[in-house]
């Protein structure tokens, strides 16, 4: 018997999934589906997550937490209102032209059977590579998490006046914020370089801080910068800046890889940038401060998730069309510090500083964290 | 017959003013020439205005098609190539691809750019310049370049970098050695990674073609287009230079956004200034036509007109000589005539053929003709009769006095014989008688010698000559040279000209007036000043002395013969000698005439043509 019930509780979502993906519900339940660029682990895809689950709570898109619980762990829920399913592209560890082709094929097929009514494409990889197979379709299409500008990828014409079946939220990047916060936490930090992967977001992340950089607007000035999936030179060179500059930026490390082409865990590489590097870094991605980075000015994966959402229910409940409907960045969140990565570096924190919000711990250096190469 | 009529000479005629044939020549080529110049003037002023206005239309036609081309050209087709190179998903594949990427990507953006050369002949080289103004990739009609080059100090590349995504900025004009004038253009691009400034394509362009488009537009089968830059430098010039003219002397205005057009000395001027891209500076694109293509028509219809004109003036010139001959032809031939008939010759009269009113005016004057023929030959028969009864008086007069001398001096001889013969010897009575009778004869002596020397003016005349009237009175003076001094006359003159006269008959006229004014002197002596003054052509001679005067009513008279004012007793005479003055000055063609009055003097003028002066 408990065999036998096991069986059917493993076999019940993997029937639900089935069910939801044949179509067959009820024809007037909302059909939503969920593009997500990265992998379930990664921390910003958590973040985006639980902004959407809690605006799917508010606008009832799910009934109960129970539901949001469900999708988060299954990719897929129906309520009384919608049916919602979520498919990854895991583009951070399977980054090459090729595996996003690949993803990008298999999930067009798969969203195209699902029948949506409404698409949600979280981050640049998907909101290029999937939002493109959608677009000028009647399929309306919500994006969030897209770097720094909206207008990018041929979905959007006009900031305020997108012009197709697509709108969204896109990350403004509180750079500057975060290296303000950077200054005020070690005033006597003059210059500073970047690290990135390379990857589009890194990228994106690099060149925007570049730009500003150029405006003059920031309170360091950049010397350098690197962006290298290669996290042996990553690391090489981080090690060879820390005594140039006075300061780093962190804009996105989670796509290195080791000498044999393998994927390095993003809290890996934050455990031994934590442990080899002696300077005050800034980030404006929250999980890397949870993680253990110094400070930054949160730029909301929630946030994204969340108005994503408002917007689609605006769509589907409301009736708002997306050509018309002006895409938006969340405002800033909180001035966050890691108060362990503060000690580390000798960096006393006082109320003065205008920090909003602290983190006590440095996750990656946790035991359960794993390791870098 | 009077003498002036036949001996003297008919005063010239002369031309006054023009003949028939100047005035009608003169107003017919006058006509002509005001009407064919007023003609010509009204065609010229019409011609000219309505060739510039055509002029004006033309060029602000070949204007407009200039700015069609330019627009479509440079503000149409040029963005936006531009812009479809900066919105290659190719290029933006590239600005967004990783270090690694890129430098397999670049090839993609070259073969880009080069189908992009291959498709417009205008572009030279494009470019692409990343965020920092460096060239990052280059091609041009040779192919691929790798001598990139660092734009970040340059204006266009500062320009690019602030201007708005797909706009346009420019520099230029820029002319090579050779002439050849291109722009450099930029377009900038933006990264969509961050959705700023990412770069930008900077593309060479080439107004080769755009040259030869305007080398191929003509206005009266010619090229007159100037392209000049922005400092006034000529980048492209019509290739026959007779065809235009040069216009930067003219081009000083401001930045002229519509077309212009402008009359100048040299002919007509129209300009016009276009941004050919956005951000760079103008181009002054001037169409100088000269007047003399703009004009050219009306040259040679003006050579025409002129030559119709010409024709006209020598065809008016010759038709006017001949009807001013035909019409004056008669004309002369009666002045000719009257000519004639002044000289006295009656005998033809003119034989014209005409018509209107000049046959009537020729009628007319042979009738008159006839008719004075006719007048003047009663004149003179009736002339010649009274001159020869004149004749015949003054001879019989002369023979007369002459024949009556000879017994008149034999009973003067005799009655003296018998007064100192036998005085007292016929009583008182008989001497008296006697003595009446030598009187007598005395006076009839006189009156006949008087009478010898009136008759003599006529008969014993002398030719005139030029006679020193000085000398004349001298010798008058000197006969009278007795009773002068007698008198105590004291004669004085002013300086006395020469004349033409018979001198003796002068003599006589001033001695009977010198006599005159010794014999009827008042109670002072005598006073005698001759005078002389030219009036009018003749000499006016006065003898002014201080006499009793004469009264005013008498003044005709005096100068009839035989006419006394006084009796013998108060003043001996014969009443003749006034006369004999009067007959010798209209002898010579003068006049005379007292003033006076009683008491207060006489002054008698006389007047001689002064015929040596003419």
């Amino acid at each position: 018997m408990r065999h036998r019930l096991m069986v059917i509780g493993g076999l019940a979502p993997i029937l639900a999934l089935a069910w939801v993906s044949m179509g067959s519900a009820d024809p007037s339940k909302v059909r939503i589906l969920v593009v997500s660029s990265y992998h379930r682990e990664y921390s910003w895809s958590q973040d985006t997550n639980a902004g959407l689950c809690d605006a799917m709570l508010k606008v009832g898109y799910f009934d109960s937490r129970d539901q949001a619980a469900e999708y988060t762990k299954h990719d897929a829920v129906e309520s009384s209102r919608a049916i919602v399913k979520k498919l990854w592209m895991d583009t951070k560890r399977k980054s090459s032209k090729s595996d996003m082709a690949d993803a990008a094929a298999r999930i067009t097929e798969q969203a195209k059977a699902f029948h949506p009514d409404l698409i949600l494409l979280g981050d640049d990889n998907a909101a290029n590579y999937i939002g493109n197979q959608f677009l000028d379709t009647a399929i309306p299409i919500v994006f969030w998490g897209v770097n720094n500008t909206p207008v990018k990828y041929g979905l959007v014409d006009d900031p305020d006046k997108p012009g197709h079946n697509v709108t969204g939220v896109y990350q403004s990047g509180y750079y500057k914020e975060s290296l303000d916060l950077l200054k005020v936490l070690a005033p006597g930090a003059k210059t500073f370089a970047i690290l990135s992967d390379d990857t589009e977001t890194g990228r994106s992340h690099l060149k925007a801080i570049e730009a500003l950089s150029r405006e003059g607007v920031l309170p360091l000035q950049l010397v350098d910068a690197v962006a290298t999936n290669d996290f042996t030179l990553w690391q090489q060179r981080a090690l060879e800046l820390q005594d140039k500059v006075d300061a780093f930026y962190i804009a996105q490390y989670a796509a290195l890889k080791d000498a044999e082409g393998r994927y390095v865990p993003a809290e890996a590489v934050a455990r031994w940038y934590l442990t080899h590097l002696r300077i005050p870094e800034a980030t404006d991605m929250v999980q890397f401060v949870k993680q253990g980075i110094l400070c930054g000015a949160d730029d909301s994966g929630y946030n994204q998730g969340y108005e994503a959402v408002m917007i689609a229910h605006d769509i589907v409940a409301n009736g708002a069309k997306p050509s018309t409907y002006p895409t938006r960045a969340p405002k800033r969140g909180h001035l966050m510090v890691n108060r362990e990565r503060a000690q580390m570096l000798g960096i006393t924190l006082t109320d003065q500083m205008g920090i909003e919000e602290y983190l006590d711990h440095a996750q990656v250096l946790e035991d359960s964290a794993p390791a870098a190469h | 017959m009077p003498r002036s009529w036949r001996t003297r000479p008919l005063p010239r005629t002369e031309w006054t003013g023009r003949s028939l044939s100047v005035q009608l020549t003169t107003a017919f080529l006058g006509a002509v020439i005001v009407i064919s110049g007023l003609l010509t003037a009204v065609f010229y002023v019409f011609s000219v205005r309505a060739h510039m206005a055509q002029a004006n239309e033309r060029v602000l036609q070949q204007l407009t098609s200039i700015d069609q081309n330019i627009r479509q050209q440079f503000h149409e087709a040029l963005p936006r190539e531009l812009r479809v190179l900066a919105a290659s998903p190719v290029l933006d594949e590239y600005i967004m691809s990783s270090r690694l990427e890129k430098p397999i990507l670049s090839k993609s953006v070259e073969r880009l750019f080069l189908q992009a050369l291959t498709y417009s002949r205008s572009d030279e080289q494009i470019a692409f310049v990343n965020v920092l103004g460096q060239e990052e990739i280059k091609v041009d009609r040779l192919g691929r370049r790798h001598a990139y080059e660092d734009l970040r100090e340059t204006p266009l590349f500062r320009a690019v970098a602030e201007i708005p995504p797909f706009a346009l900025c420019a520099q230029g004009p820029i002319q090579k050695p050779d002439g050849a004038v291109s722009y450099t253009i930029a377009i900038p691009k933006i990264d969509g990674d961050i959705g700023k400034f990412g770069g930008a394509v900077v593309v060479r362009y080439s107004l080769s073609d755009f040259f030869e488009a305007l080398d191929r537009k003509r206005m009266y089968g010619e090229n007159s287009i100037w392209v000049l830059g922005p400092e006034g430098q000529v980048l492209k010039q019509p290739a026959n230079r007779s065809a235009t003219f040069d216009p930067r002397p003219y081009l000083r205005g401001p930045f002229h956004e519509k077309p212009l057009v402008a009359p100048v000395p040299a002919g007509l001027l129209a300009y016009q200034d276009w941004m050919l891209a956005p951000r760079s500076q103008p181009l002054r694109v001037a169409i100088s036509v000269p007047a003399d293509l703009v004009l050219h028509d009306v040259w040679e219809t003006l050579k025409f007109f002129l030559l119709v004109f010409l024709i006209a003036i020598i065809g008016t010139f010759l038709a006017a000589r001949s009807l001013a001959r035909y019409l004056s032809r008669p004309i002369v031939k009666l002045a000719r005539a009257a000519s004639r008939l002044a000289r006295g010759e009656f005998s033809s009269t003119v034989q014209v053929e005409a018509t209107g009113e000049v046959q009537l005016l020729v009628e007319t004057f042979n009738r008159m003709v006839e008719e004075l023929r006719k007048t003047t030959s009663a004149v003179h028969e009736r002339a010649a009769e009274l001159a020869r009864s004149n004749a015949e008086l003054e001879q019989f007069a002369y023979v007369a006095s002459h024949d009556l001398q000879e017994p008149l001096r034999v009973v003067g001889s005799f009655a003296q014989l018998l007064a100192k013969r036998y005085r007292g010897q016929f009583g008182k009575d008989g001497d008296e008688f006697i003595a009446f009778i030598v009187d007598g004869v005395a006076r009839m002596q006189q009156l006949i010698d008087d009478l010898l020397v009136y008759s003599r003016v006529g008969t014993r005349a002398k030719p005139l000559q030029p006679t020193q009237t000085s000398a004349v009175l001298e010798q008058a003076i000197a006969n009278l040279q007795v009773a002068i001094d007698e008198t105590g006359t004291v004669v004085t003159h002013d300086a006395l000209p020469a004349v033409l006269a018979d001198g003796s008959q002068l003599v006589q006229v001033f001695q009977n007036l010198l006599s005159n004014a010794i014999k009827f002197h008042g109670t002072e002596p005598p006073r005698v000043q001759v005078s002389a003054a030219r009036e009018d052509h003749a000499w006016v001679f006065g003898v002014r002395d201080n006499g009793i005067g004469i009264d005013p009513q008498q003044f005709e008279r005096i100068f009839a013969i035989f006419q006394r004012l006084h009796t013998s007793a108060e003043y001996p005479g014969t009443g003749i000698g006034l006369a004999v003055c009067k007959k010798i000055v209209e002898r010579h063609g003068g006049r005379i005439w007292v003033s006076s009055q009683p008491g207060t003097g006489a002054t008698f003028f006389f007047t001689v043509p002064d015929e040596l002066v003419r």
